[in-house]
């Protein structure tokens, strides 16, 4: 059967692109959404089970949040228990094996064209040419981009205080009564050790097991401050904390720790845009901690980082880039380096470029046309 | 608005509605809970009016007017129904599910036969009754069935078991009665009613029994003098401000409060200062205004009156449930509010035991229990221009006080508890619920003590009513929600299964909007894919440019007209070399699938004898791939020659086809060129339709020669001097392999043809593709197309050949495409310049992006089709709105000046972009 044969032919296609613009204008690339199925949500017998409670499962992560529809989502889901039959993602079949019901359809992506995966159909005309003066350029480059080790200690001595006021407010909230902490997750490029140079901004996202109000994100954040002055009191002149929508951020002189606040999940249907922080940044925050667990779990491969900074390095030099968000990054970092048919890393020259040859073929908005 | 739907119940009611537009209606937001309450407490406070009315002696009418505008409040709530009771009675229909059933049922049985409705009323709610269970016990309520019958609810008269204290405990009763339907057909609803109320009104009545209830005849005369106005507990300085005192508004506006009875208060319990009349909402208010300059005066007035100062400790008055007040509505009387009051007072206060702890329960519940403030954070300070406080507002409740006090008491309260359980932390307990058990020792003792305990059911009722109302509210959130997904979810199984359920899915019926990424089947049984836009441009463009029926026609008729004139040039040439030869006559052959009247003769050649001079003709190009678009005029055959093609030959063809060309067809004349330089001969039909037929001499020989040899020039000097230009041949010989190629790849791939020839057409349109040369062009399609390994669609099949030459197929430094028809690995797309390369990439890009967003038939340049008319929803319209609406100057890269030579006219829609920018 040609479909069954053309994933074969794509083993991993864990990402699809598709674009949430409607319309076709093309400066439709801002609301680009990627979607990816997400491990452990995605086939939990909850989320099925949710979903038939009318509760909408949360089976994808979008960046660009935008509304999708229920098809969309299924779509997504049913892919993602199509390759679990494959294995490497192996998880529970639902009942009824490989039939399901009318609403379990197959997703099968067109993906675009990706001259790694049809190498075979084009023989070199000529030998490759030589590219190790490319590839010593880009390491290079990913050499240049790194942070130096004292700015690594910088952000690590932060984060590592942050973290600890953090615990000990989990553990012994004392007076503090604004709010309460249900977890903290160190997230973002600091986590996954893409860290660039001459940005030391680390991500924290906090989980309050109360509703994030503005007030209580404030407050959070004064508390914070105040406990780390009281533990580095040499500190105090060169810390600050500012509040924004997202949450708040502390930095002393050599590096910046952004607390994202964000809920629990049952508390996101409760909130009220008037009083608390938005939901859409409270569920992007979340989706945040989704990412670095993925992360750690299937792109821990050393080429991915380099390919990944190099990246956010074009992404941070070219205008057009800029709508590509991290973790959109991260997956086509991901995709250019392991989904290739013999499954080894593609050396770093070949990915980079095939970045953006995939970029070039529409990867992103691979599904619009489709999409009406 | 209350009274919409009266009937004779409610017309006895209706006499009494007067005064009642003031009565808060705060207690209902909404839904069938609040009914419940605000009628619960409607009958406890009627209840209540009685007693202490009965405590009073006072029989003055002033007293029931509030009672009975107690007793009309509830008929406000009963909007839809057409008694008050079945009004009730429907509020309570939907609500009873929620509360346990209670067990008073058979009490009632006994007593009241003319209710079918006893059920009903069972399955009312726990609190109400519990309320209710209390009467019964007490009440021997046949003795007053026979008494009072008759005693219709609108029967008011001045008795004292007559109509107020009737229709008030009437409509307490109705009330709590889930009456269902079968109210309506009860005789007069009010008699019976009526019946019912006896057993309450003797109850009421039993209060004014107790001894210590007495009130207290001492009133001390009133000091005239001192000009002392009762009502508004002042004192006027002369007779004249007294007189204007009491025509005054304020005053008015006090006495017919008075009159109308208590306010409700919408805070639970709360405190009451008799004094001043004067309710606090807690104990820290009360304490508050026991400090206040007001109630100093009040308290220093009264003393220099020489009038009872009643103690400083507060009266707990239950929510609505108000006594003194309505006893102070009876002014009128012999005795003077403030005895009266008093004797409310001690009547509440000088009670048994068991009364004062709940009194004293009732206090501390007041006092919150010490609760924990909460959302401090979130009590905004208003600072005046000096930066001090002038008052505190709550951005959870949306409220201000000035007070630090009130913002303490505040942050304690219940209301703002809540708030903070809904804004800020769902896990903060805010009730202090009573434990089951402890409820139900509560009923207990409720029903072991007497009315007087009102208050404290009530409160208890609202707190758990409050509660559930804001449950609820969620619930029904959730509710309503899970039922308009599994209405949609049902909706689009109809749609699905329109002829039933399951079976083998069907195709998607047209009335149902394509699903956006439609694979559309299930593992097992593959359905097409639904066209797509992409899709249904492609192919209307493509039946745009493929050859007219008459096009092709006149094109096969000359073309096959050649070709048979060629092969009697052959034959021609033949025989005139027999003669030399031994006559003998070479075979020809006719590998092209054309008319078959050559294959008559050739049955009589011979197999053996030298070769002839033309072996065969054969098609080649786009005649033979079948790429002829509209407009093509020119088409190639190619005539294999048993040696070197010379131009000798050439100049013998040329001469004798045009006999031959007269033989084949009489009627069409045509005109016949030699190119020498292009090895060919070119035959043009003279008429309207000019078509040219290129006849290319070459021979196999040419290529195997270069093949073997490897050295051509060595070869090429023993030919004959006039040997036809090399390239040429060869060329014509590759095309042969390309047809043949052609027919054996291209051919059986689905979409590949259709999107050659589109591609076709977009490079004649288009200058920037003209470089790309066909071959290489189709051998790109092919290769791309067959790489995909799944059948495209026409739409995807061309998207993604625009996808490969966006990513850099064609760019230096990619493989290439290896030309199969060549020994030697040669690069189809050699022949275009590295500037030609990154055009046509650049284009390519422009035009992914133009068919990613959905403007195909720029790509294609046409117009755009408006989507299948069944398709044509709200979504479907909307989009196509902004399809044209953002047609042009929104291409923010694609036409970054490399498509500058492209002229403006045809190809203006895929550059519409560029030239608006």
């Amino acid at each position: 059967m040609p479909r069954r044969s053309s994933r074969r032919c794509f083993p991993q296609a864990p990402w699809s692109v598709y674009s949430s613009s409607s319309s076709c204008d093309l400066v439709g690339h801002s609301t680009i959404i990627l979607r990816f199925p997400v491990p452990h949500e995605s086939q939990s017998p909850q989320a099925r089970a949710g979903r038939s409670q009318g509760q909408r499962p949360q089976l994808w992560i979008s960046l660009h949040c935008t509304k999708i529809n229920r098809k969309q989502q299924e779509m997504v889901m049913t892919r993602g228990r199509g390759r679990g039959m494959r294995g490497g993602m192996m998880r529970p079949m639902g009942p009824g094996g490989p039939h399901f019901g009318p609403k379990m359809k197959q997703f099968v992506p067109r993906l675009p064209f990706d001259m790694v995966l049809c190498e075979s159909a084009f023989p070199r005309v000529k030998a490759a040419p030589d590219e190790s003066a490319f590839t010593q350029a880009l390491l290079k480059r990913n050499a240049d981009l790194s942070p130096t080790a004292a700015e690594q200690a910088a952000v690590l001595n932060l984060v590592t205080k942050i973290q600890t006021v953090m615990d000990n407010l989990i553990v012994d909230p004392g007076t503090f009564d604004a709010c309460q902490i249900e977890e903290v997750r160190q997230v973002g490029s600091y986590k996954k050790g893409t860290m660039m140079t001459g940005h030391n901004v680390a991500d924290i996202v906090v989980i309050l097991k109360t509703l994030p109000t503005k007030e209580a994100v404030e407050a959070l954040g004064k508390k914070v401050c105040d406990d780390l002055r009281i533990l580095e009191p040499q500190e105090v002149l060169v810390l600050t904390m500012l509040p924004n929508d997202r949450g708040f951020e502390i930095s002393n002189s050599e590096a910046t720790v952004r607390v994202l606040v964000t809920t629990i999940h049952q508390n996101l249907r409760k909130l009220d845009p008037e009083l608390h922080l938005d939901q859409k940044i409270l569920q992007s925050h979340l989706a945040a901690i989704r990412h670095s667990r993925w992360f750690e779990e299937n792109a821990h491969h050393s080429t991915i980082k380099v390919l990944i900074r190099l990246l956010r390095d074009l992404r941070g030099r070219f205008e057009g880039f800029e709508p590509l968000s991290p973790w959109m990054l991260d997956l086509l970092a991901h995709y250019a380096i392991l989904n290739n048919p013999s499954r080894q890393a593609l050396p770093i020259n070949s990915a980079f470029r095939r970045c953006l040859q995939l970029l070039a073929a529409g990867t992103l908005p691979a599904w619009v046309s489709r999409n009406q | 608005m209350y009274w919409s739907g009266l009937s004779a119940a409610a017309n006895a009611a209706a006499a009494y509605q007067t005064g009642q537009t003031g009565y808060p209606v705060g207690h209902t937001p909404t839904g069938t809970y609040t009914t419940q309450r605000a009628a619960g407490s409607t009958y406890d406070t009627g209840y209540q009016t009685a007693a202490a009315a009965a405590a009073t002696h006072s029989t003055a009418a002033g007293t029931y007017p509030s009672a009975a505008a107690s007793a009309t409040y509830d008929y406000g709530y009963g909007r839809t129904t057409q008694t008050a009771a079945a009004a009730a009675a429907a509020a309570y229909d939907s609500s009873k599910t929620y509360y346990a059933q209670p067990s008073s049922a058979t009490a009632y049985t006994g007593a009241d036969t003319h209710y079918h409705n006893k059920a009903a009323y069972t399955s009312a709610s726990a609190y109400t009754t519990t309320s209710r269970q209390t009467t019964p016990v007490v009440t021997p309520k046949t003795s007053y069935t026979g008494t009072y019958p008759g005693a219709a609810a609108a029967a008011a008269t001045a008795t004292y078991n007559t109509s107020p204290y009737a229709v008030q405990t009437t409509t307490a009763n109705k009330t709590a009665l889930p009456v269902y339907m079968q109210q309506t057909s009860q005789p007069p609803a009010a008699a019976v009613a009526a019946v019912k109320t006896a057993g309450n009104t003797w109850q009421t009545f039993k209060k004014p029994q107790v001894p210590g209830k007495t009130p207290k005849p001492k009133a001390p005369p009133k000091p005239q003098q001192l000009h002392y106005c009762d009502v508004c507990k002042i004192s006027c300085a002369g007779p004249q401000t007294y007189r204007e005192h009491l025509e005054g508004q304020k005053h008015k506006k006090k006495e017919a409060a008075a009159k109308a009875g208590p306010t409700p208060s919408r805070h639970g319990a709360s405190l009451r200062c008799e004094l001043c009349d004067v309710t606090c909402t807690g104990a820290d208010a009360y304490a508050a205004h026991i400090r206040g300059a007001k109630h100093q005066k009040v308290v220093k007035l009264h003393q220099k009156l020489g009038k009872p100062i009643p103690s400083t400790d507060p009266v707990v008055v239950g929510g609505t449930t108000k006594t003194s007040t309505t006893t102070a509505g009876a002014t009128e009387g012999a005795k003077t509010t403030t005895s009266g009051t008093t004797a409310a007072l001690t009547s509440l206060l000088m009670t048994t035991d068991v009364k004062k702890e709940d009194l004293k329960d009732d206090l501390l519940d007041l006092k919150e229990k010490d609760v924990e403030p909460v959302g401090q954070v979130y009590i905004e300070e208003i600072k005046n221009e000096e930066g001090k406080v002038i008052s505190f507002n709550c951005k959870l409740c949306e409220c201000r006080f000035n007070d630090p006090n009130a913002k303490e008491m505040h942050m304690k309260g219940r209301r703002h508890r809540l708030q903070y359980k809904k804004k800020v932390n769902p896990e903060l307990v805010v009730e202090v619920k009573p434990s089951l058990r402890q409820r139900k020792l509560q009923e207990e003792k409720l029903r072991r003590q007497q009315p007087d305990l009102h208050q404290l059911r009530e409160e208890m009722w609202r707190r758990r009513e409050e509660e559930r109302l804001l449950e609820e509210e969620e619930r029904w959130y959730w509710e309503e929600r899970r039922r308009y997904e599994e209405e949609c979810e049902y909706l689009d199984w109809c749609r699905r299964y329109p002829r039933g359920p399951p079976g083998p899915p069907p195709m998607m019926p047209p009335g149902m909007p394509r699903p956006p990424f439609m694979p559309g089947m299930p593992p097992m049984m593959p359905m097409r894919r639904p066209d797509s836009s992409d899709d249904r441009h492609v192919l209307a463009k493509h039946a745009e440019i493929y050859p007219k029926e008459e096009e092709l026609g006149a094109i096969q008729k000359i073309v096959s007209n050649t070709e048979k004139a060629l092969k009697m040039v052959s034959d021609y040439l033949a025989e005139v070399d027999a003669p030399k030869e031994q006559q003998i006559k070479p075979k020809t052959k006719k590998e092209e699938e054309s008319k078959g009247e050559d294959e008559k003769k050739d049955g009589e050649k011979k197999e053996d004898g030298p070769p002839r001079m033309l072996k065969g003709v054969m098609r080649v190009g786009i005649l033979a791939k079948g790429l002829l678009l509209r407009g093509d005029t020119s088409v190639q055959l190619v005539v294999l020659c048993g040696d070197k093609p010379t131009r000798t030959l050439l100049d013998r063809v040329a001469d004798n086809l045009p006999k031959q060309l007269a033989v084949v067809a009489p009627e069409d004349k045509y005109d016949i060129q030699r190119v020498v330089e292009e090895a060919a001969l070119v035959v043009q039909n003279i008429g309207e339709q000019r078509i040219c037929v290129n006849v290319t001499l070459t021979s196999p020989i040419m290529r195997e020669q270069l093949l073997h040899d490897g050295d051509s020039q060595v070869t090429a000097v023993k030919d004959p001097p006039d040997v036809l230009d090399k390239q040429k041949c060869l060329d014509a010989l590759a095309a042969l392999r390309h047809a043949k190629w052609f027919q054996a790849r291209a051919n059986g791939l689905q979409s590949c043809v259709m999107v050659i020839r589109i591609l076709r057409d977009l490079c004649q349109r288009l200058p920037t593709w003209g470089p790309l040369n066909s071959w290489a062009m189709e051998l790109m399609c092919e290769k791309v197309i067959a790489s995909a390994g799944q059948h495209l669609s026409p739409g995807d099949a061309l998207r993604r050949v625009f996808e490969a030459l966006a990513s850099g197929l064609l760019l230096p430094g990619s493989p290439g495409l290896l030309d199969p028809c060549e020994k030697d690995p040669i690069d189809a797309a050699s022949p275009l310049s590295a500037q030609e390369r990154e055009d046509i990439t650049a284009s390519a890009q422009h035009a992914l992006r133009l068919i990613a967003f959905r403007q195909i038939h720029k790509v294609l340049g046409m117009d755009p089709i408006p989507p299948p008319k069944f398709q044509r929803g709200g979504r479907f319209t909307r989009k196509r709105r902004r399809d044209n609406s953002t047609g042009e100057g929104n291409d923010s890269e694609g036409g970054d000046g490399k498509k500058d030579k492209k002229e403006d006219g045809e190809d203006s829609k895929m550059d519409t972009d560029k030239e608006s920018k």
